[in-house]
């Protein structure tokens, strides 16, 4: 189908959100709780857009691009100065709820923001809230260690009840996707600590060079889902590549 | 009993209906919410006991009052629904002479026993004393209350026994299912929906027959209907009183829905803290299964449809229809972006009829009188009549049901009898958290779905919270947007954040700290919360704000610029003094928690501002008027 954003034409796929298109023609929107591997959710509202349709003169409506659907004949804008202007605000928000956050520090003063114009009610809160790491550890992981809890102003994230995230491998998935980086996965020895879900894993190490691999419980976690024996799981990657290569070059194949 | 045909229902009806035409007299205990908490259930229990032992005939099941009798039938006592007047309850209400009885007490009983129920004598101390001419007034059709209300969705409620199948189908009930199933196609139940005009009451006004229509082009193969009894607005009852006191009409009315769409599921979604209306709900829906007007092969007709009941865990935005159906499915109360609408992906994403239950209840009777009976009342764009629950300083407080575009004036004045204390009137909040406050000058306003939204504030499902001169528009902005924070899911940034930056540039207002720039911040802040928020809960959660802002501007500025809160509410911006009205009596000096008043007999005293915290026990204890908030 066809569809134009900020006046260029361009082709999307049925079943393409707003965000994919724009995307897939270099055209930039700003996101925050948008991951290309996981379910779109539309809460952080930084990519919102202007859409008009042809057949409706006069109508116009602010819409998430991350869960909007592509439609034939749609006219998108992406940095009207209304649309820029409730960007600004939202992240001047943000700045107010994470004022020493590295990340909304600078995304904010990419918008020309260089202090909130709003109250700092608890100067050392880093997340957003975005729930990209829940979705990560419930939709790609299949560990649901975590999650939301509690209501507006009081939401967080986190382990149930506050305790020790049970069904937690240790994965890091979390701390990878997490756009305000504010997970912090420690691994000293044999050892690693994620602080926040209030966890403590024994780390494996490559039974080749001795580097730790993954968790045990994250190596048994994959035991249990495909085919593969320690001297894949139990293998750092490096090593892996290491093997393979050296059996590809002697025996033609892997 | 299982009614195995709609010809053994007619059959039942009819002798039901004569057991009822032979009934002598009626007597009906509220026993809705507010009455039973005031003792209803006792009343119930004593004037049944002491009539019977004084040697009256009396019956509590209506089969019973049937059968060979003298001339004069047995009286009915039965329980019911909210009668609506909660103003005066606990409730006795007694026909065919029009009898009502408020504040009842169980040591009344013996009186209306041997007084009223033997002697036919009316006591004139039980009834309602109409405080704006101070007359005693007999019965519904002498109260102003009553008497300018036209009653549709709260027809039944406190008249019949909501716990008796048997008194829904002597008032007519299951008609419209009859009429359905035996004499109508679905569509015709559609056409019928939508030529009556009936909008969804729980707040948006979305044409129902338009959402069943699209329910139904949708693809799938399974469909669900939804009541949504999750109404949560402070201060609003509407659908709790309907549920409680009309439970079978609730029923019917999503089963002739579900016939309408061809779904065999349904769903009601309740309060958890509405006990009294899932035990009501329960109870129906068991009874109505076991009569074979539910479940498989409803009167024989080949028509299968139940109903579950879902309990809400105390979230106002479970009654966002999005997130109700996700906590229905068992997930976190949060919405979801309705770009596709739930009439196509609903419930377990598939297509799904929403409605609230005040909506439900609407079309058994549009069913049974007809399309152009419902769209004869109302405006032209809102049909109907809509009930409300109005509170707040008003003299009758209670449920009303008026016809669409009755003016805000009529509502307050008439019906509501007028302001508490004959205090001026200042601004009505209609429609909840997400409506707004509406001053004097827009009282002859008429009350429907687009004038309310054209004012700045909005229908909602039925809230109508009065306000007088004491109360401080600042301060009640603040009270709703403190709800809303609480009640914001969190899910997305302008609600969660915007609302929190609302309330704290509120209260540093109220607390007399209010900057030049804050008119300003706040009105961006609405701006983008509103523009920006992902469900209907942020969108319209700047409205109070913006309403008040709107009318009451000058208040804000008195607070800013003056340090003045002009209704003597907020804290920091008052001061107490002792005027020249102050004989000596020394009340005041016991009640001020903090000595901060002192003064001998008969002496004027003194108020000490610095030690005075404020808290208006000396005014709440004078009689003499002699402290004045300034």
């Amino acid at each position: 189908m066809q569809l134009t954003i900020d006046d260029k034409q361009v082709t999307a796929e049925q079943g393409q959100t707003l965000l994919e298109v724009a995307r897939a023609h270099d055209i930039p929107i700003p996101t925050l709780c948008y991951h290309e591997s996981l379910e779109a959710r539309g809460s952080c509202r930084l990519c919102l857009v202007e859409i008009r349709k042809p057949k409706w003169p006069g109508w116009k409506r602010l819409v998430a691009s991350c869960v909007y659907p592509a439609e034939e004949g749609l006219e998108v804008r992406t940095a009207t100065e209304e649309i820029v202007g409730i960007r600004k605000t939202l992240i001047d928000l943000l700045l107010a709820r994470c004022p020493k956050n590295p990340e909304i520090v600078e995304l904010a003063r990419a918008y020309g923001i260089e202090q909130t114009s709003y109250a700092v009610l608890d100067a050392t809160r880093q997340c957003i809230l975005c729930g990209q790491c829940v979705r990560v550890c419930e939709d790609i992981i299949g560990a649901s260690a975590i999650g939301m809890y509690g209501r507006g102003a009081g939401k967080k994230v986190g382990p149930a009840y506050g305790k020790a995230a049970e069904t937690c491998i240790g994965c890091g998935a979390c701390a990878f996707v997490c756009p305000t980086r504010c997970i912090q996965v420690i691994d000293e020895g044999l050892t690693r600590r994620i602080p926040r879900w209030n966890v403590e894993f024994e780390l494996v190490p490559c039974r080749i060079c001795g580097k730790p691999v993954s968790t045990r419980k994250h190596i048994d976690f994959v035991r249990g889902r495909v085919s593969a024996g320690p001297e894949v799981l139990e293998t750092c990657s490096d090593c892996l590549r290491a093997y393979y290569g050296a059996k590809v070059a002697a025996e033609g194949h892997m | 009993m299982r009614l195995g045909s709609v010809k053994e229902l007619e059959k039942r009806r009819k002798s039901l209906r004569k057991a009822r035409d032979g009934v002598r007299r009626r007597i009906i205990v509220c026993a809705g919410t507010g009455c039973v908490a005031g003792g209803s259930l006792d009343i119930y229990a004593a004037l049944v006991e002491q009539s019977r032992e004084s040697g009256l005939d009396v019956e509590v099941e209506l089969e019973a009052c049937g059968g060979k009798r003298g001339k004069t039938g047995p009286d009915y006592m039965s329980a019911s629904g909210c009668h609506g007047f909660c103003q005066v309850g606990p409730l006795v209400h007694i026909t065919p002479d029009d009898i009502l009885y408020c504040h009842v007490k169980t040591a009344d009983v013996p009186k209306i026993v041997d007084e009223t129920l033997k002697k036919g004598k009316v006591i004139e101390k039980l009834l309602y004393k109409d405080p704006t001419d101070d007359e005693r007034k007999q019965g519904r059709e002498d109260i102003t209350f009553y008497n300018r209300q036209q009653r549709v969705a709260l027809e039944s409620c406190g008249v019949i026994d909501p716990e008796s199948l048997d008194d829904y189908l002597a008032h007519g009930g299951y008609q419209a299912l009859v009429k359905s199933l035996t004499e109508m196609q679905p569509d015709d139940v559609i056409d019928a929906v939508e030529k009556s005009g009936l909008r969804g009451r729980g707040g948006g006004g979305f044409p129902a027959g338009r959402k069943w229509r699209s329910c139904l082009a949708a693809p799938g193969d399974v469909r669900y209907v939804i009541c949504n009894g999750d109404e949560g607005d402070p201060g609003a009852f509407m659908d709790r009183s309907i549920m409680e006191g009309d439970p079978f009409k609730v029923v019917e009315g999503m089963t002739i829905g579900a016939y309408a769409l061809r779904s065999s599921s349904g769903y009601i979604y309740v309060r958890h803290e509405y006990p009294l209306a899932v035990q009501r709900l329960e109870k129906a829906i068991a009874i109505a299964r076991g009569a074979g007007l539910l479940g498989e092969d409803i009167l024989g007709t080949g028509f299968s449809f139940d109903i579950k009941i879902n309990r809400g865990g105390g979230a106002f935005v479970c009654g966002e229809s999005s997130a109700l159906m996700r906590s229905v499915a068992g997930y976190m109360g949060e919405p979801r972006p309705k770009y596709i609408h739930s009439t196509e992906k609903g419930l377990f994403d598939q297509p799904t009829v929403l409605n609230n239950v005040e909506t439900w209840v609407c079309v058994p009777p549009i069913i049974d009188r007809g399309a152009a009976w419902f769209a004869a009342m109302g405006t032209e764009k809102s049909k109907g009549t809509k009930a409300f629950s109005l509170v707040g300083k008003v003299n009758n407080t209670g449920l009303v049901e008026v016809p669409m575009g009755i003016s805000l004036r009529e509502i307050i004045f008439d019906i509501g009898g007028g302001i508490l204390d004959g205090r001026e009137f200042k601004a009505v909040q209609t429609g909840g958290p997400s409506g707004g406050c509406l001053p004097a000058d827009r009282l002859d306003l008429p009350v429907d779905f687009d004038s309310l939204t054209e004012a700045g504030s909005m229908m909602g499902s039925g809230g109508m919270i009065v306000m007088d001169d004491r109360n401080c528009m600042v301060d009640v902005a603040d009270y709703f947007i403190k709800f809303l924070i609480q009640e914001s899911c969190g899910k997305c940034v302008p609600c969660r954040e915007g609302l929190v930056q609302m309330h704290a540039i509120l209260e540093r207002i109220i607390q007399g700290e209010g900057r030049p720039d804050d008119i300003g911040k706040l009105e961006h802040l609405a701006d983008a919360v509103e523009a920006a928020s992902l469900c209907a809960l942020g969108k319209t959660a700047v409205n109070p704000v913006r309403s008040t802002l709107k009318f009451f501007r000058d208040e804000y500025e008195a607070h800013i610029k003056d340090k003045r809160c002009p209704a003597g509410v907020c804290k920091a911006l008052i001061t107490y003094r002792i005027n020249d009205n102050c004989n000596g009596c020394t009340l005041c000096v016991k009640a001020c928690p903090v000595g901060a008043i002192t003064g001998k007999k008969k002496q004027k005293h003194v108020l000490d501002t610095d030690k005075c915290t404020r808290c208006g026990a000396c005014e709440a204890i004078c009689n003499q008027n002699a402290i004045s908030v300034e």
